[in-house]
């Protein structure tokens, strides 16, 4: 009898370029050799160096990691990783060819980058590519930030890491963990499918329900109140009759200040600052704009190494809103039942 | 696959099939690498993402079922509803690597299955470092697929309410700061809790994931269902005089002490004093001196209930663990609080309610005791601010 799985993972060694494993914890210091490229030092002496690549939003071809592994093969020994940020990078490159393989890199159209102060490798979920939950299309937004922003990753200039994710639903994937976050956002009230709602396990589908908006109706189908409904997918998540999302409604918020670094303030989630954008494919000219509007006001007003939770925990939300063009709205204000803990308490202004 | 009913009513009306792709094509280019251009060079059926553009609603349906045959999860099923360009793409997550390292000859053995067995496109990675071949569409070939990957030394899994795959930071392998064997314990976990990744039992998913040392590239408090992070007790190690040359080289510690965030730090220009009254190990100075180098009591904090999705919103970890001394080859200490918080989630959890929720519902406290914890400051940021306690009957002397 054959069997499968089991298994687990590749022992540690097996993927490991020789000079890692024989630096395996014993590495003493880094530095920047220029934007994306990072030499490694070892209490040994040894080098290692790095070349970190942007990535595609969400999905990439086999022919294209095929190209990379010829480019690892030619001028690394054949090793590569992927990082917490899914940028790729090339490990134990010979320091010689550095020029040539970000020029080669640079034919097939992968841009070198996204260490220190600059703009790290954009992450998003694979939305409309293939998913049924979304209400906007990260990989989208992430590609037509990623130009906009092409330059601030390619250079080490601004005050401090600027990281940005994208999720396009309220189940937010990381989005609330990054600097700038775009979060998917529905308006319109999940549909019943009455005929096919019995295939569901109708008691799961109404505790999903954080504000109790679904109720039982009759023996084989459920109703939910739209009064009560956020909007947060719990329900069409669990039940394939239940439908979300309506191309004139939908579209996207916007966060800042996600960190997960214990480094300032330490780590916290990111706080929505712009409820809805509308989705405007393929160019998000809104998404865009709201971002660079955000980044000019934080590059402005930071100080070295300033974090862009830091920078707002040092001037205030006032002055953040104020000087990030930011109009505030009721929807600003967490209404969630939910512990609020966000309502102020204190009469410290900023006018 | 979904029927005529089941088909959303989009916005503008459904078109024919079609081929051209002009809003594909306008994305193709640019500076930043496109998906549309990568997901042109597959078989993937490019009519649904521009469709879905055109459209602003996304073309594809609910979840179908596919499996591994003999496993519980590894695929995800994934239905149309846009029979007409395709009817369904199920994929395969591959438990990523310790480090997300690879080796070129073996990953393009991985590629080569990609294209026997899918439509060619590749998801790299997934927010918990899984690799997933994508656009499979004969549950038949699951199988075949898994047992490639097998003999490889890969395997699947991952999915459903399972103990998800470990993401772990690079850790010891490439950065000095690593404060646990994130990798090696990576390789440990998976294989120790494998039947829990494979075979899916719990209420929900349990999401975890690891980083080695404050730092948190792994975002594990933030987002994991349980996180494991390294974590030292003692003070940073300074060796001064190797500061004093960083410093003679042009090495900026004034801004260093400056921006400390507890003002732990004193430089008289020959020594570097750290408070240990202020010092909270938050790696700060660390990150920037290459002759601070963290302290050697090592061991890792685990934490509970970071999520994004589910009842109660968005929210943070919480300290269960503050300190569990690693030691291999049998991560004793570790098994046991990270089998503990699984066990109390086992028990506790309602179907589809994530382990923050759960703490929400029973109270911090209550969660804390059926861990098994000592209770320690290290547990909260402040203590409570109302006297709303459960009293036990045996704390009150048998009078209530």
């Amino acid at each position: 009898m054959s069997t499968i799985g089991g298994i687990g993972v590749p022992p540690v060694a097996e993927n490991l370029p020789p000079v890692v494993l024989k630096n395996y914890g014993k590495w003493d210091t880094h530095e920047m050799v220029r934007p994306g490229v990072i030499r490694r030092i070892a209490e040994s002496g040894d080098t290692c160096y790095t070349v970190r690549i942007a990535m595609p939003p969400s999905r990439v071809s086999v022919a294209t990691m095929l190209e990379f592994c010829d480019l690892a093969d030619q001028y690394c020994g054949g090793y590569f990783r992927i990082t917490q940020r899914n940028s790729l990078e090339f490990v134990d490159v010979d320091p010689e060819k550095i020029d040539e393989l970000i020029e080669k890199l640079d034919v097939i159209g992968f841009p070198v980058g996204g260490t220190k102060n600059s703009l790290h490798n954009i992450v998003a979920c694979p939305a409309w590519i293939h998913c049924n939950l979304p209400a906007t299309d990260s990989p989208g937004i992430a590609k037509a930030l990623g130009d906009a922003l092409i330059d601030e990753f390619k250079n080490q200039r601004l005050p401090s890491w600027l990281k940005i994710n994208l999720g396009a639903c309220a189940n937010i994937e990381e989005a609330l963990m990054a600097d700038i976050g775009i979060i998917g956002v529905h308006r319109d009230l999940p549909i019943v499918l009455e005929e096919n709602i019995k295939i569901c396990e109708q008691p799961t589908v109404i505790h999903s329900c954080p504000t109790y908006a679904i109720k039982p109706k009759g023996k084989n189908s459920v109703s939910i109140d739209p009064e009560k409904c956020i909007h947060c997918g719990a329900c069409t998540m669990h039940c394939e009759a239940i439908l979300t999302g309506n191309p004139e409604l939908d579209g996207f918020a916007v966060s800042v200040g996600g960190k997960a670094s214990n480094t300032g303030r330490g780590p916290d989630l990111g706080r929505v600052v712009i409820p809805y954008l509308p989705n405007n494919p393929p160019k998000w000219d809104e998404a865009v704009q709201a971002v660079i509007q955000i980044v000019d006001a934080w590059k402005k007003g930071a100080e070295p190494d300033e974090r862009m939770r830091e920078w707002i925990d040092r001037i205030g939300w006032d002055r953040f809103f104020r000087k990030a063009g930011i109009k505030v709205s009721l929807k600003d204000i967490d209404g969630y039942i939910y512990g609020n803990e966000f309502a102020r308490s204190d009469l410290r202004f900023g006018w | 696959m979904p029927n005529e009913s089941s088909t959303r009513p989009a916005g503008a009306s459904t078109a024919e099939k079609g081929t051209e792709t002009p809003l594909m094509d306008e994305i193709s280019g640019g500076p930043w690498p496109s998906h549309a251009r990568e997901l042109k060079r597959t078989r993937y059926p490019v009519m649904m993402y521009e469709e879905a553009m055109r459209q602003k609603y996304t073309q594809w349906g609910h979840g179908g079922m596919s499996s591994v045959p003999g496993l519980g999860s590894g695929a995800i099923a994934r239905k149309s509803r846009r029979p007409d360009i395709i009817s369904h793409s199920h994929l395969v997550r591959v438990l990523g690597t310790p480090g997300c390292f690879y080796k070129t000859s073996s990953f393009r053995k991985i590629c080569e299955l990609a294209e026997k067995y899918g439509d060619g496109s590749l998801h790299m990675l997934t927010t918990n470092s899984n690799l997933e071949i994508c656009g499979l569409m004969n549950d038949d070939d699951m199988k075949g697929i898994t047992e490639g990957l097998n003999s490889l030394g890969y395997d699947v899994g991952s999915a459903g309410d399972a103990i998800r795959n470990i993401p772990d930071c690079m850790g010891p392998s490439l950065c000095e700061y690593a404060l646990m064997d994130t990798p090696g314990i990576k390789h440990f976990m998976t294989k120790h809790y494998i039947d829990d990744i494979q075979y899916p039992r719990f209420p929900f998913k349990i999401k975890t994931k690891m980083s080695g040392c404050p730092n948190e590239c792994g975002k594990a408090l933030l987002h994991a269902d349980i996180g494991i992070i390294g974590v030292f007790r003692d003070l940073p190690k300074v060796d001064n005089a190797r500061l004093r040359e960083w410093v003679k080289l042009g090495g900026d510690i004034a801004t260093v002490c400056d921006r400390c965030p507890t003002d732990a730090m004193k430089w008289d220009s020959t020594k570097l004093e750290i408070d240990p009254d202020r010092c909270i190990r938050c790696m700060y100075c660390i990150n920037r001196v290459p002759a601070i180098k963290p302290g050697d009591d090592r061991g890792v904090a685990l934490t509970a209930g970071g999520k994004m999705k589910g009842k109660m919103g968005p929210m943070k970890g919480k300290v269960i663990f503050p300190f569990v001394k690693t030691s291999p080859p049998d991560y004793k200490e570790l098994v046991e609080a990270y089998g503990k918080i699984c066990a109390v989630y086992d028990d506790h959890g309602k179907k589809k309610e994530r382990i923050g929720d759960m703490i929400q519902r029973l109270g911090f406290d209550t969660f804390i005791e059926l861990c098994g914890v000592e209770p320690s400051t290290m547990h909260f940021s402040s203590p409570r601010r109302n006297t709303f306690y459960h009293w036990h009957a045996e704390e009150l002397g048998g009078v209530r």
